[in-house]
């Protein structure tokens, strides 16, 4: 490519002009602790990635990651980005955080499950730690409102843990990877939509305590 | 060399180039004295009229940018020649690898009606930050990233960040070669983790 290239001047080639398919990928991954599964209320956000499939001439250009990509609707620009990786048949955007879906997640219901007692010893010859562990059914309710002018495709991603374990969910997992549980969801404009989670959570407490053989007697009267 | 008449190469070829450029201690003095020059000319001078004004922030502006690397050098060809007399028309082909001149991508996407299909338009944009303007010239445009330095960072393609005051009055060249040596050391000192690649890509298929 042959240019003029001016002292002290930023210039702009015309490198391409392609048509390609266009997507929008939407989602939402959560994952929970021992420490956050009982919170009352919890948002997360939904992961917003544009891609641009690519087709004829845009099969051979390579897009640097962080290039400044504009998008356009109606001849208006709408939104300002980067591009990251490219690959052969792919331009992908960076991921952003997507505004116009809101995600809630609120507690339902916990039922307690019996403690299990274990001690171990502590530092301390006159201490031990006392342990209890107990398994508590917890259900969580998911509500996704797109607060878009159209409607929406995402996939809502369940991630269990050694501590938050999946016992089942309303509706049923669209697809199951353990340990991924993945619903594809589909929400009209303006409106909601939600997932009910039931959860197996392991709660472990942990106390450091004086051992009974070295407690003081009480102080007779 | 680029002989613009095939049958020339028979004829002559080049024994030798000689470079010859400015020395650097003087040439960086007489930059700093146009720099300050420059700065009185805009602390002292009382208004100039719209005209003028343009013309003085050209000159302060240029000088504010100059580097080492914007002097002029010369070149001296040792050509050896068997034809007896007549002219022979050559094309010198150089490559200018000044860090200054950067460049980045920039996409457009259009999106239909439908909201399925685009129309994407690539742009790439170059910015030329040297004293030089360079007139039909071939571009090349390149991948890589630049071993940090924390005296002047860097960032984007094969190019450094936004010149500093710092960075404008550092010589290119030396700067250049100081790159070049802290590659080095990190080549014979241990790594904590691979090493990455680091491939040129070209993006003008």
């Amino acid at each position: 490519m042959k240019a003029n290239v001016p002292t002290r001047k930023k210039i702009k080639l015309n490198w391409f002009k392609a048509k390609c398919e266009f997507t929008i990928e939407r989602k939402i991954e959560i994952q929970y602790t021992a420490n956050n599964v009982s919170s009352n209320k919890l948002t997360w956000d939904t992961i917003v990635k544009y891609v641009l499939i690519k087709q004829g001439d845009l099969i051979n250009k390579d897009i640097p990651s962080n290039s400044p990509m504009t998008l356009y609707k109606n001849n208006m620009p709408f939104l300002f980005l980067n591009t990251a990786e490219s690959s052969g048949t792919k331009i992908n955007s960076e991921n952003m955080i997507d505004d116009d879906i809101l995600v809630d997640d609120d507690i339902v219901n916990i039922t307690e499950g019996d403690a299990k007692v274990n001690y171990e010893d502590a530092s301390n010859p006159k201490e031990q730690i006392e342990v209890r562990t107990r398994f508590d059914k917890i259900s969580r309710k998911i509500m996704i409102e797109n607060k878009l002018n159209n409607d929406i495709e995402l996939t809502l991603d369940f991630k269990q843990t050694k501590d938050v374990t999946f016992v089942k969910s309303e509706p049923e997992p669209s697809l199951i990877e353990e340990p991924n549980y993945k619903y594809d969801i589909k929400i009209g404009s303006e409106s909601k939509s939600s997932v009910l989670l039931e959860l197996q959570a392991k709660i472990v407490t942990r106390i450091t305590k004086i051992r009974p053989e070295f407690l003081k007697p009480p102080k007779s009267e | 060399m680029e002989y613009v008449n095939p049958e020339d190469k028979e004829v002559i070829t080049l024994q030798q180039t000689i470079t010859a450029l400015p020395d650097m201690t003087n040439a960086q003095q007489i930059i700093d004295r146009e720099k300050s020059a420059a700065t009185s000319i805009i602390s002292y001078a009382i208004d100039f009229t719209r005209e003028l004004r343009e013309k003085v922030s050209n000159i302060c502006e240029a000088s504010s940018y100059r580097t080492y690397a914007d002097m002029k050098g010369a070149f001296d060809f040792i050509i050896n020649c068997t034809k007896q007399e007549g002219e022979v028309i050559v094309k010198i082909i150089y490559f200018v690898s000044d860090l200054r001149v950067r460049w980045h991508t920039s996409l457009q996407v259009n999106i239909s009606d439908d909201g399925k299909t685009a129309e994407v338009e690539g742009y790439i944009i170059v910015d030329n930050k040297t004293g030089f303007s360079y007139e039909n010239v071939e571009l090349g445009f390149a991948i890589f990233e630049l071993p940090s330095a924390p005296a002047y960072a860097t960032t984007g393609y094969g190019a450094p960040s936004e010149a500093t005051g710092q960075e404008a009055t550092f010589p290119a060249a030396l700067r250049q070669e100081m790159l070049g040596e802290l590659d080095r050391l990190r080549s014979v000192q241990p790594k904590s983790g691979l090493k990455r690649t680091q491939r040129m890509k070209n993006l003008m298929l």
